[in-house]
């Protein structure tokens, strides 16, 4: 009897051993599954572009995300943003529910394909809004088509920082396409914690997004994006770039950013980061958010919605 | 033939459990999707969604460059170059009333060869250690001296040197050979040695490397499992005198903020006090034992201190947001016990039963932008014992320093003379250097404020650490000593970093005992110490 005993105790013990990891063991989520909360839109051009298209108003604003994540990460900016504005938020290719493949992904890759969607649109009055990779995508547009938009905001941009030929290449050899693919659920809280000042359960919905993402059947495809995104950032670098931006920007930043400047290769202040590229940009305003890290448009939405929306009406 | 039975019997336990498949594979399962889709793609596709193969041969280096000024110094001769042990032992470190001023250098370099001929299926690894005490001997080789001007010094340590059998795509790997042996259930060769600081028990037990074979398995993302056999001493090949560690441990996680580990070791030496360390012996009885401040057991009266013994550790440990990923609070905490039989090879004498117990536990607060921005707290509490074995029973702790040296480094404390500071090459000591405390039990604590100055960049940490002794020795008290310490880290470039630490610590009461400090007429001075450090990851 107490040899069923210890068996039912070790049972009990391996069951309930495994409840901290949540998501690892429930079903793919397909990247057109992913719930945004918002109707979703395709363009016709190649490649394809979804995007979420809320609200009116004189101006466009285009918000862009940053690396491996997607059009979902405006989720708690769109509806307060699009009181006053038309707002799109995209996809970009490669990653969400836009089309993937083979494509040369790269900063003046995506500058273009959003030059093409802004066009194709008709949209005028363009405020680009990106976050982290999404924001030197937008540098990168705002120098090669400064045309296709009026005004820029920078939130917690990269491309700000310099990294020597040797950082680069370790940062690259760090990114693997297998390492994208087969992260475990601990790994990947941590690794989302990183981006806040204060991890809050409520975004769980990014944890299990992320793991249930990588049983889909474009899982390949964005881990491939994911490590050409890396690559790219590095080799298409715009710091020595930034006073080619003419158009009048805003550089908003958590007081708290974990990763820029890059925690290993250039250790110190976000602060001192964001102010260089403050001097560099000539029509730059600079906006610190306190208590937040590099996803501040998450972490402190409100701050965030409430410092573009004064750019935007100034 | 019994010892046989008994490797047979560890071997088979590895050998059944994988096949075990208690658990869904899922992460095998989706590596098998993968291949599955990828299998279906055109060449090129194939190509382009297939990481580059990894080299061949991988290196990475630990270079780490000391230089100390100190009142601490070995006075025996044969010790000059290498010291290991308890401060104020029989490894004859004391304090002086002059300044020792002294330089060192390590370099660790670690190979890895993984030959693409067989797909990753096997890994082999090579760790070794190379020492330099500039214009001293290194280790206890005392024709070695001079060593900066010839340059040719005896000095390499094999630290690592053992095949990695793993089946791609599999929730197991298999490591054969000489490896780490690590109070965790995790993979030492795939994880940072300060994962190991903050889980298990803290490299408190066991810390080194030994030869054996550990079977890791992730049957699941939330569980972490380990079964080991590492055979610490192999005397006589043909007679049972070896002394053996069967290891079984497990960490689970019941909650995403939370890590629950739960293990089972089991001990059996019968090397009856043969084998050890050089003239120091190895084992209980042993003068290696007390060297490093672990028990030392006396069988008075016996004709002879050999002695057979079964000793088995049962513990439980727990980590609760651990790198402070769900909010600034995290927590951490050990309870183990050690129990068994020590039986003297001596007639008319009877067995010695053994049961102690140690306990610990972290309060972390994260208060800043970085990991690095907190303050922490540390207690430790180990039972002792009086008389040892006198009476039959000895209720001390049992760390894996009774038979190697070093082999218990519990260092997350932060200390640097009162308790072990692993930041060091040849010498190597501390006032409490096996949490058993020479088996007297102790009752400390730690409390450590840090702050990264420039984020990432430029640390500073102040510290300060208590010891009580649970029990006196003739003629001493309980208190130990009480450290204050500080730290400066700059990091020049990624993963180079460069640091000044010191540390100064009251000696207590506890050192009126003239055991405590191998002699009869001396009385310590404040031990101090000051030291420079450039460290360098090289990967």
């Amino acid at each position: 009897m107490k040899w069923y005993l210890i068996l039912i105790t070790a049972a009990l013990l391996v069951l309930t051993s495994c409840a901290g990891v949540r998501y690892a063991d429930k079903p793919a989520l397909e990247f057109q599954d992913i719930d945004y909360g918002f109707a979703v839109n395709f363009s016709q051009g190649t490649p394809q572009i979804a995007y979420i298209d809320e609200g009116a108003g004189d101006k466009t604003l285009l918000l862009v995300h940053g690396l491996a994540s997607n059009a979902g990460f405006w989720r708690y900016n769109i509806a307060a943003l699009s009181e006053h504005h038309r707002v799109i938020a995209v996809d970009l290719p490669g990653y969400g529910k836009s089309e993937k493949g083979g494509f040369p992904y790269g900063m003046a890759f995506w500058a273009e394909t959003l030059a093409d969607f802004i066009d194709e649109l008709g949209l005028e009055n363009v405020v680009y809004v990106g976050h982290s990779m999404g924001g030197q995508i937008g540098m990168t547009l705002a120098i090669n088509h400064p045309e296709a938009i009026s005004e820029l905001v920078l939130a917690a941009p990269a491309g700000v920082e310099s990294f020597s030929p040797g950082s680069g290449d370790w940062l690259r050899s760090v990114f693997t396409m297998e390492g994208v693919k087969r992260t475990p659920e601990p790994q990947i809280r941590e690794n989302l914690s990183i981006n806040f000042y204060r991890w809050d359960n409520a975004w769980e919905w990014m944890v299990e997004e992320r793991v249930r993402m990588a049983k889909a059947a474009d899982m390949d495809e964005f881990a491939y994006t994911v490590v050409q995104s890396i690559s790219a950032m590095l080799d298409e670098p715009t710091t020595h770039r930034l006073h080619q931006v003419s158009h009048p920007t805003l550089i908003v930043y958590g007081r708290y950013d974990g990763l820029i400047p890059n925690r290993f290769l250039n250790p110190g202040f976000p602060a001192a980061v964001f102010a260089l590229a403050h001097e560099q940009i000539p029509d730059s305003r600079l906006v610190e958010i306190n208590n937040a890290g590099h996803m501040l448009m998450i972490e402190k939405p409100a701050e965030f919605n409430a410092a573009v929306l004064e750019f935007t009406r100034r | 033939m019994k010892k046989i039975l008994l490797y047979l019997l560890g071997f088979s336990v590895m050998a059944a459990v994988p096949g075990a498949g208690f658990l869904t594979d899922a992460r095998a399962q989706i590596v098998q999707e993968e291949h599955l889709r990828l299998s279906e793609r055109s060449e090129a596709d194939r190509i382009r969604l297939t990481d580059p193969l990894p080299g061949e041969f991988q290196f990475i280096g630990y270079s780490f460059t000391r230089t100390t000024a100190t009142n601490i110094t070995p006075v025996n001769e044969v010790l000059q170059g290498q010291v290991i042990g308890r401060l104020f032992g029989r490894n004859s470190t004391e304090t002086v009333d002059r300044t020792a001023f002294y330089t060192e250098q390590r370099f660790v370099p670690l190979f890895v060869y993984r030959p693409s001929i067989l797909d990753g299926y096997a890994t082999f690894r090579g760790l070794f250690k190379i020492d330099y005490t500039w214009g001293d001997q290194a280790y206890g080789i005392g024709n070695n001296r001079g060593g900066a001007i010839s340059g040719g010094q005896i000095n390499l340590q094999t630290l690592m040197a053992n095949v990695d059998l793993r089946p791609p795509g599999s929730w197991w790997n298999m490591v054969v050979g000489l490896q780490r042996i690590f109070d965790s259930p995790y993979d030492p060769n795939i994880n940072p040695l300060d994962l190991f600081q903050r889980t298990g028990y803290k490299l408190s037990f066991w810390g080194t490397q030994a030869v054996g074979v550990s079977w890791f398995a992730r049957p699941h993302q939330a569980i972490h499992a380990r079964l080991g056999f590492f055979q610490l001493w192999e005397n006589q090949i043909s007679r049972d005198d070896d002394v053996f560690i069967l290891m079984g441990d497990l960490m689970t996680r019941p909650h995403p903020k939370l890590e629950l580990g739960f293990n089972a070791w089991y001990l059996r030496d019968t090397a009856r006090g043969a084998g050890g360390i050089s003239v120091l012996g190895q084992g209980f009885t042993s003068a290696l034992a007390e060297y490093n401040g672990a028990p030392r057991l006396n069988f008075q009266g016996a004709p002879t201190q050999n002695y057979k013994a079964d000793i088995v550790w049962l513990g439980t440990n727990a980590s609760w947001n651990r790198n402070f990923v769900h909010g600034p609070l995290a927590l951490d905490a050990f309870a183990i016990a050690n129990l068994g039989r020590i039986s003297p090879v001596a007639d008319g004498f009877d067995d010695v039963d053994v049961l102690g117990a140690s306990f610990n536990a972290a309060v972390h607060y994260r208060y800043g932008m970085t990991n690095n921005d907190r303050v922490w707290i540390e207690a430790l509490y180990t039972t002792g014992d009086e008389d040892g074995a006198a009476d039959g029973t000895f209720n001390g702790v049992v760390t894996g320093n009774v038979w190697g040296s070093p082999v218990g480094i519990y260092s997350s404390h932060r200390a640097l003379l009162l308790f072990p500071d692993p930041q060091v090459v040849n010498r190597y000591y501390s006032m409490v250097h096996d949490i058993s405390n020479m088996g007297l039990g102790v009752a400390g604590g730690s409390l450590n404020v840090m702050r990264d100055l420039i984020p990432n960049r430029f640390s500073a940490k102040a510290g300060t650490a208590i010891a009580f002794s649970n029990h006196t020795l003739p003629g001493g008290g309980h208190h130990i000593g009480t450290e204050i310490n500080g730290e400066l880290k700059y990091n020049l470039r990624v993963f180079l970093t460069a640091g000044l630490s010191a540390a100064y610590v009251f000696t207590g009461d506890f050192y009126d005992a003239p055991r405590a400090t191998s002699r009869t007429d001396f009385t310590p001075d404040n031990p101090w110490v000051v030291f420079l450090s450039l460290t360098w990851l090289m990967f």
